[in-house]
């Protein structure tokens, strides 16, 4: 009897559905998914509907949506993120191409020395570095002082004081970081290609420019496209390193301020806005999956 | 077309020496191809023919001209490797005129040769095909394609049918065979496969561990091979070879007797002359020489039989624990336990030294 019922369970239909046995097994990782991830999703999709300072809201519906292009400060960090990423990810992801073309060829020496010194920077603690690199780019940092010596500039620059800089020593900071993480990925890649595919083109007479151009870079596509779709969503989202870099503030004047910095301080740093922040994700959610798409769209397989 | 000569050719790779002076002539349209177990340096000879290697000492001279240090682009030669290496995102004609868009060819006359080459290959309907919408047999065909299109005067294969299936292998090698014909090309190939290699070579080029052991026509290596290396590798089951001893000369022949056989005198004709009594030899005798007829005879105990079909492959060992193999016609009527009476032609038995070099 208690065969057939289980082999009845087993062949499909309703009465699988009923099986408390089968609930019973994913009901902790249901229960957290819904608690931590469902449940905020549209928690804060409703509270976008609302305005209002602390816990005293009131119903806006699209009020936020308008109020977003009336305020300065999310314009800044809309534009902010935008040259964060339009600058930082096409430089990344062009430096982590060559990079890991330069450690798969065979003539290079320590190659596995290079790669770790290349990849440990992302595994390095964030407070530290981010330390690190205020004190380098200080006015009297080393960065200033070797630039001067060289002969470069003429007199220190406010690397953290002057806007355009600030926004550059951002750049620098997260390219520093993340390259080596997007390399290992073009690495991975091309250690999986065929080396008779190059032995090949070498003996036909392909020169080594469009050997990379023609057969690297084609053959990397899927790699190349997951990289700057992970890039691009990583760079939208940027916070850990301007917070870290610039004591939360997104400064000088804004000018370093992102999209995450500024939900970050409509919640925590001024009086909180919690239907003004909900709204504001939205928009990092409604620009990644627009990204994502074009991206997706541009890479796709022609036939 | 271009004559191909090695001379002393090495290859070290730091203290290890792979290819240990090679010498050999390959002439213009010849179809030449290595042989020889795993390892024993004959892809990386022919790495180095290509270029993909250094050649660390000795001159190699394609076509009359030293290559040693020539570009593999420069070279006049096309590879076609084990693994096909086609380029995966191009279309086959893609990949066959690759290489010829950055020779400085004008796109009507690549146009020419690609489909010239898909016409010899029969490529036609499958030129805007990606590589993994191909067969096996059907990617090394355009691998081949792409290695006709730039017209070279050496063509280098490198065990291009290994990684087909048995069928495919077979249809493949008929029309290597049938391409060399028609293009009348030069061809060096490597293999490990030495059905692969009599059947296509004019020229086999035996190697082991990075030495020449023996250059010939398949069919020479096949009759008169120069040690018992070279008898074990070419022909199919190995060439049986039993030990024994000088009893001494009758005539022209060597008086011997094997160990494994007590009772036996077999007398081998020798064109030179006969060891001393007493010394250890190893006679060879080929699975497929012995017959029901023959002059001289060996009981054998059989335990094992393979049935091909039209053949029998018998199984047995000799007193001394040799395992011995009869190629036989009628071996369906065999059971195991039965003692077979294997006939034999001395004239057809090799004598080899102890070392491995044949007593001619």
């Amino acid at each position: 009897m208690a065969h057939a019922k289980t082999s009845g369970a087993r062949s499909g239909g309703l009465k699988r559905y009923y099986d408390v046995n089968g609930w019973l097994f994913i009901a902790p990782a249901i229960g957290l998914i819904g608690l931590f991830l469902i449940y905020p999703i549209f928690r804060s999709l409703y509270l976008s509907f609302f305005s209002g300072k602390g816990m005293m809201m009131k119903f806006a519906g699209f009020g936020n949506v308008a109020r977003l292009s009336n305020d300065p400060v999310f314009l800044k960090a809309l534009t902010n993120t935008t040259i964060f990423f339009v600058v930082q990810v096409p430089i990344m992801i062009v430096l982590a191409l060559m990079l890991a073309s330069l450690l798969n060829t065979d003539r290079l020496k320590f190659a596995g020395v290079f790669r770790t010194a290349i990849f440990l920077p992302c595994v390095a603690s964030l407070v530290a570095y981010s330390i690190l690199f205020k004190s380098m780019f200080s006015i009297d940092g080393v960065i200033n002082q070797a630039l001067l010596a060289v002969g470069l500039i003429g007199s220190p620059i406010g690397w953290l004081t002057e806007p355009f800089w600030a926004k550059v020593l951002v750049i620098l900071a997260i390219t520093w970081r993340w390259t080596g993480y997007n390399m290992i990925f073009y690495l991975a890649a091309l250690q999986n290609i065929d080396r008779s595919i190059y032995e090949a083109a070498r003996i036909d007479g392909v020169p080594a420019w469009a050997r990379f151009v023609h057969l690297t870079i084609p053959m990397l596509k899927p790699v190349i496209l997951f990289t700057t779709i992970i890039s691009t969503i990583g760079t939208i989202q940027l916070f850990d390193e301007v917070y870290n870099l610039t004591e939360g503030k997104g400064g000088p004047a804004d000018a370093t301020i992102t999209l995450s910095l500024y939900i970050y301080n409509l919640t925590f740093r001024y009086m909180p806005s919690f239907g003004y922040a909900a709204t504001i994700s939205y928009v990092i959610v409604v620009m990644v999956a627009v990204l994502s798409f074009l991206q997706f769209y541009v890479a796709r397989e022609r036939s | 077309m271009a004559d191909v000569i090695l001379k002393d050719i090495r290859k070290t790779f730091g203290v290890l020496d792979v290819i240990k002076g090679v010498d050999l002539d390959i002439k213009s349209g010849e179809f030449v191809v290595f042989v020889g177990p795993s390892g024993c340096g004959k892809s990386t000879l022919l790495r180095m023919i290509a270029g993909l290697e250094d050649i660390s000492s000795g001159v190699l001279e394609i076509g009359e001209q030293v290559m040693n240090d020539v570009d593999p682009s420069k070279r006049g030669i096309a590879m076609v490797f084990q693994s096909y290496a086609l380029y995966p995102h191009m279309t086959v004609r893609e990949n066959m005129g690759f290489a010829l868009r950055f020779a400085g060819q004008d796109k009507a006359e690549i146009a020419r040769r690609v489909d010239a080459a898909a016409k010899i290959l029969e490529l036609g309907p499958l030129m805007d095909r990606k590589p993994k919408a191909l067969s096996g047999g059907q990617r090394q065909r355009v691998a081949i394609g792409r290695a006709i299109v730039r017209e070279p005067d050496v063509f280098l294969f490198d065990e291009p049918l290994s990684n087909l299936d048995a069928e495919l292998r077979v249809h493949m090698r008929v029309e290597i065979a049938r391409l060399h014909k028609e293009l009348n090309a030069t061809i060096i190939y490597v293999t490990h496969d030495q059905v692969e290699a009599m059947t296509l070579a004019d020229k086999i080029v035996v190697l082991r561990a990075g030495i020449v052991e023996q250059v010939g026509a398949p069919l020479d290596l096949y009759d008169d091979p120069a040690n018992l290396f070279v008898a074990g590798f070419i022909g199919s089951p190995r060439m049986n070879v039993f030990a024994g001893r000088v009893l001494g000369a009758s005539g022209a022949a060597a008086l011997v007797s094997l160990d494994g056989f007590a009772d036996k005198e077999i007398a081998v004709p020798l064109q030179g002359q006969v060891p001393p009594a007493g010394t250890p030899i190893r006679l060879g005798i080929r699975p497929e020489h012995f017959t029901d007829a023959g002059e001289d005879s060996l009981s054998i105990t059989i335990d094992m039989f393979e049935h091909l079909g039209g053949e029998t492959f018998a199984y047995g060992r000799s007193t001394s624990g040799e395992t011995i193999v009869v190629t036989t016609r009628n071996g369906r009527s065999l059971s195991t336990g039965h003692v077979l009476k294997a006939g034999f032609d001395p004239t057809r038995a090799l004598l080899f030294a102890e070392n491995g070099k044949r007593i001619r």
